[in-house]
């Protein structure tokens, strides 16, 4: 395991290399107020660490964030199970964002519990042509604090590319008669008149192939969430590449963004290009964001 | 008004439950009392294509002592909470450490982790319900114990306790586990204290030596079952041997599985090949080797043209025979010629040994899992179709080569409709062979989860039809399974748990299991 302790932020910007990265202008006004103390990136190993650890150091660009520890575990996390929980005991009190591939995340998820460790969101990613759906996300949150979808949601719409995000809460606390949403540019969204906790963004199809598309066909009725209910996220950041905008997305929430909540325990975002996807390289991998 | 919790128990009020926790926590402490989406997330994650939501654990506690357990099944019955009892958690595949049941709350054991005794001479040990395997491998180390653990895949992570309570195999002489098992202690649901078979005895010195004791043998009733909570288990170990040897038999062909069947039946039966060898398809072991994606794309399962190809690629049978020999030099050179001969016989048979393959990852994981090293390798399966779905289907098969050849037939057949693959391996008993079908599955894609829900379905169906019982299942499908075994036999399992545990606070729904 090599553990890289130098902050990132200032690695960056001693090679230059926030501009190379296209990092946007912009920075927050003020910090967030759940800004965790330490941060931790842990790359596992997976093809996607590089592209995530690009973005992620553009969101800590981004946040003005200097002090995101880099750990790297080479050969992944099969062959290297004690380090992790070496990793996970010396790590208390830290917020790890972490990045593997599907069979090291089904390992961690093991260790996590017997450690004892909070998990804020985990979500499974795939450009694979299986699929009716190229790109897909889903995404495993404990609360709306924690989303991860829309800004994702938001990063994606940018780009040409179809995909589709699902995003589910664990425990999703409702304000009785309260209804936000979530927008985009190009997006229209609905909720389930069935079940108030479902709501479903679609972009560029009808609201049937949508529904289709992400096996949300057992729920019938649906209806526009009204447009006042509905918020931007104020965090955007165009990539191109689709691997950097999850390690952008992931890290802005990480460390303590607030994006737009909504009042549901359950969300999908679908876009389908008006032009076609362009063919991406097979590429899967898990992403969680958890407190050590 | 939304519930404060993620989920409650079936049939209990918040209030009730409140009360519950408030119990929990006067006997376990705050902090051992879970309730938060944070906290609780790592025991909902599931790899079963069904709603997670299904198997919400409404809390989860940690207890680590037999007295803690006692006080909380009691405060169960007084509130009629139901608990589901893991002991490390690590049944991938089969539920992980999810209730069988929205809204149980999962008593976790893994803490209640000490090793109370390891018997050198005698080859036993004695753990709590949350040691792990790793744990006794560097206790052996530690005090340089001639000992063999053995483990089943998820080895480092996993424990004894629960694995041989679900029946689960290993790879060595001493794979079928429960068969090694020896003495339990379990809590049962009133809180009386049960030590079984010698372990009756006040002054016993041999709880761990003999299993039967006198009179009905139970402890089969604590496997695969929710009659009580085991807290100490006893369990034989293989003593180290001089010689080691491991080897692997390539075969090219499916229908070669007749032959490896036939061949390799007398070998187990008169002890030539004394481990649970295994049988594995070239796709349950490409993983360690290769992607998927190299040689598939777009939906549906791999063609046969596609794995032919990656056996050629990676230098591997359709078939993999892996298996190994133990004792002294002159034992394993004598049987060593006995497997060659037999399996050299049709001039089919690729024989490759530790100096044929070097550091060759797929020998290696197989070559340390039959010595019961800690190696997590074979999880690379999850790698292979990737998404993070997985379902463990397990019939039983005879050890006869035209049954193999059926079950393997009759498996490709259903997962190929569904557009899955075969990932398949037999582990080799004596008499019958454990067919262990990993199905893969996507579960990012809404689609893929629908069909691997029907496929795991069809299978059940079809293999029970013909005879083929599954031998352990997830916690999606127990009452289906349960239902493909006789109405008598639910019958009896129900009046043991109307006799055992008359409030059904014990893991209801286990095994198809409850009032």
């Amino acid at each position: 395991m090599k553990v890289d302790r130098r902050s990132l932020m200032k690695g960056l910007l001693a090679g230059g290399a926030l501009l190379a990265m296209g990092v946007p202008p912009w920075t927050f006004a003020e910090s967030p107020a759940r800004r965790p103390g330490q941060c931790l990136l842990l790359l596992g190993g997976a093809g996607a660490d590089e592209a995530f650890a690009s973005g992620a150091g553009a969101a800590c660009a981004g946040l003005t964030y200097d002090a995101l520890r880099i750990v790297k575990l080479k050969g992944g996390l099969l062959t290297a199970v004690d380090r992790m929980v070496t990793l996970l005991d010396q790590s208390r009190g830290t917020r790890m964002i972490a990045v593997m591939d599907d069979a090291s995340a089904v390992i961690v998820l093991e260790l996590a519990r017997t450690a004892g460790v909070r998990l804020l969101s985990m979500g499974t990613h795939a450009c694979s042509a299986d699929s009716g759906c190229q790109l897909r996300h889903a995404f495993a949150t404990t609360s709306p604090a924690h989303g991860v979808g829309g800004i994702l949601a938001s990063q994606l719409a940018a780009d040409q590319d179809g995909f589709s995000i699902t995003e589910d809460f664990l425990h999703a606390p409702s304000e009785a008669g309260t209804v936000s949403g979530w927008s985009a540019p190009g997006f229209s969204s609905y909720l389930s008149t069935e079940s108030e906790s479902v709501h479903l963004h679609s972009s560029g199809l009808s609201l049937a192939d949508g529904r289709r598309l992400i096996g949300l066909t057992a729920i019938e009725g649906w209806e526009p969430i009204p447009l006042q209910a509905c918020r931007r996220e104020t965090v955007r950041r165009q990539s191109g590449d689709w691997v950097e905008s999850v390690g952008y997305a992931v890290t802005v929430s990480a460390l303590g963004v607030d994006s737009v909540r909504e009042s549901c325990a359950s969300r999908t975002f679908v876009r389908q290009s008006p032009i076609g996807d362009r063919t991406h390289p097979q590429e899967r991998f898990v992403s969680f964001v958890m407190d050590l | 008004m939304a519930s404060k919790y993620l989920a409650l128990p079936k049939g209990v009020s918040e209030e009730t439950f409140d009360a519950a926790v408030k119990e929990f926590r006067g006997v376990l402490g705050e902090s051992n009392v879970l309730t938060s989406a944070d906290q609780l997330a790592p025991y909902t994650k599931v790899m079963m294509p069904v709603a997670e939501a299904n198997h919400q654990p409404s809390a989860a506690i940690l207890a680590t002592t037999v007295e803690q357990i006692q006080k909380i099944v009691g405060i169960c019955n007084k509130h009629k909470v139901p608990i589901w009892t893991v002991s490390t958690g690590k049944n991938l595949g089969y539920g992980s450490a999810a209730p069988a049941e929205r809204g149980q709350v999962v008593l976790d054991l893994h803490r209640m982790n000490r090793i109370l005794e390891v018997d050198g001479d005698l080859c036993y040990a004695l753990v709590e319900p949350g040691v792990t395997y790793r744990q006794l491998y560097d206790y052996f180390q530690e005090h340089k114990l001639p000992l063999w653990l053995s483990v089943p895949a998820p080895s480092a992570i996993a424990g004894p306790t629960g694995n041989t309570l679900d029946r689960g195999v290993g790879y060595t002489p001493y794979g079928e586990h429960f068969m090694n098992a020896c003495g339990m202690e379990v809590v049962l649901a009133n809180g009386e204290v049960l030590r079984t078979a010698m372990g009756g005895l006040p002054k016993s010195n041999t709880w761990q030596c003999f299993k039967w004791g006198y009179g009905p043998y139970l402890d089969g009733i604590f496997t695969q079952s929710n009659y009580g909570i085991v807290t100490k288990f006893g369990f034989w170990l293989q003593p180290a041997p001089p010689v080691y040897k491991p080897f692997l038999i390539q075969y090219q062909n499916e229908e070669d599985i007749v032959e490896i069947v036939e061949t390799m039946r007398p070998l187990r039966l008169n002890g030539v090949i004394p481990n649970s060898g295994v049988i594995a398809h070239a796709l349950y072991e490409a993983a360690v080797k290769a992607k998927r994606s190299d040689y598939v794309s777009g939906p549906g399962s791999i063609s046969d043209e596609a794995v032919r190809q990656l056996v050629k690629d990676h230098n591997m049978g359709i078939w993999n025979v892996t298996a190994a020999l133990y004792g002294t030099k002159e034992q394993v050179d004598v049987n060593w010629k006995i497997v060659t001969d037999a399996f050299g016989k049709s001039g089919k048979a690729k024989f490759l040994t530790q100096e044929d393959v070097g550091d060759d990852p797929q020998f290696g994981y197989r070559a340390a899992l039959m010595r019961g090293g800690m190696d997590l390798r074979e999880f690379n399966l999850y790698n292979w179709r990737g998404g993070g779905g997985s379902l463990w289907f397990a019939p039983v098969c005879p050890a006869r080569g035209s049954e193999t050849l059926n079950q393997m037939a009759m498996a490709k057949r259903i997962l190929t409709k569904y557009g899955l693959d075969y990932t398949g391996e037999f582990i080799v008993g004596m008499r019958d062979m454990h067919h262990i079908l990993d199905m893969l599955y996507d579960r990012s894609d809404p689609a893929m989860t629908k069909a691997a829900y029907q496929c795991f379905d069809e299978l059940v169906t079809e293999f029970s039809a013909l005879g083929y019982g599954s031998y352990r299942t997830n916690t999606a499908f127990m009452d289906k399974v349960a239902d493909t075994y006789s109405p008598v036999q639910r019958s009896i399992n129900r009046r043991l748990k109307q006799a055992l545990d008359p409030n059904g606070i014990l893991a209801p729904g286990k095994s198809g299991i409850r009032l």
